[in-house]
């Protein structure tokens, strides 16, 4: 492992650390939810996260329709780093919809209940999982760009997801960041936004930044591979004997 | 331990555990990618 990705990992330990401090131990707890809410401090975060790499997805989806014709080099980068963020983001997806399940549990005494949020975020999930399902067990160049496309169609429930708890009433609670006037968190909690919301970001690059290698290595060798086996038929024709033609 | 104190530290463990599987499989394909030739 390079040495940057050394440095970066032991920023990120160093940040989820003080996080977890500033979440469990330095912030004051909730008024009305009391020490429950501090699940806030992870739960945002995977949301952050699953935003940030799908967008990745998309832009990378798009880069690749563009230049799949074009330039190789290209699109092979921009379609390992698709599959890399698709996967990034539904482990940050799967996440939030854990934690949001085992706060809603604590405070609305059920685990799940079938609101315009929690079910366009659950059918976001199945998308990027059918997504990659569609990578893993299909093959060649129409298959990334049956991908590609699936992404696209897929990143429009990320703005339904967004614009819910505005559009519908839900029994998730309306936006904390950016809602009606007078929503908000105390400022005495930001801290633990920030510092895990810096943490499990950088967490995510460094994952991803690890993935996208293996990913683009395995393509490329995928590819070489492919050209080999389109050339051999020529080389094994040149190489027979004459009476075998 | 009330319900609440339980489901934070559930939610926590959760949290964490999640991406060190993840992690996990990340790092045994970059492990194998090592021995993969490329460009």
């Amino acid at each position: 492992m390079k040495l940057w990705r050394w440095l970066w990992l032991l920023a990120t330990l160093a940040v989820l650390a003080e996080g977890f401090r500033v979440a469990l131990f330095v912030v004051p707890p909730d008024s009305q939810q009391g020490d429950v809410q501090r699940i806030f401090y992870y739960h945002i975060p995977s949301w952050a996260g699953m935003g940030l790499f799908f967008a990745i997805n998309l832009g990378c989806s798009l880069l690749y329709l563009a230049v799949r014709n074009k330039n190789h080099a290209l699109a092979l980068k921009s379609d390992a780093l698709a599959v890399t963020s698709a996967e990034v983001g539904v482990v940050f997806c799967l996440i939030g919809l854990v934690t949001g399940s085992l706060w809603g549990r604590a405070v609305w005494g059920i685990w799940w209940t079938w609101d315009a949020r929690l079910t366009s975020t659950l059918v976001l999930w199945l998308i990027y999982v059918a997504y990659l399902l569609l990578r893993r067990f299909g093959a060649g160049p129409q298959m990334r760009t049956l991908a590609a496309v699936m992404a696209i169609f897929g990143y429009l429930d990320v703005p339904l997801v967004y614009f819910s708890t505005r559009w519908w009433r839900t029994q998730h609670p309306a936006p904390v960041f950016g809602g009606a006037p007078g929503s908000g968190i105390d400022p005495s909690m930001m801290p633990a936004v920030w510092w895990n919301l810096a943490g499990w970001l950088m967490w995510g690059i460094f994952v991803a930044s690890l993935r996208y290698v293996s990913e683009y290595r395995a393509q490329k060798a995928e590819q070489d591979e492919a050209l080999r086996l389109l050339d051999a038929p020529q080389e094994l024709a040149g190489a027979a004997p004459q009476g075998a033609r | 331990m009330d319900m609440g104190h339980r489901h934070l530290v559930i939610a926590y463990a959760v949290t964490i555990l999640i991406h060190l599987v993840y992690v996990t499989f990340v790092a045994v394909k970059w492990r194998a990618a090592r021995f993969t030739k490329s460009e």
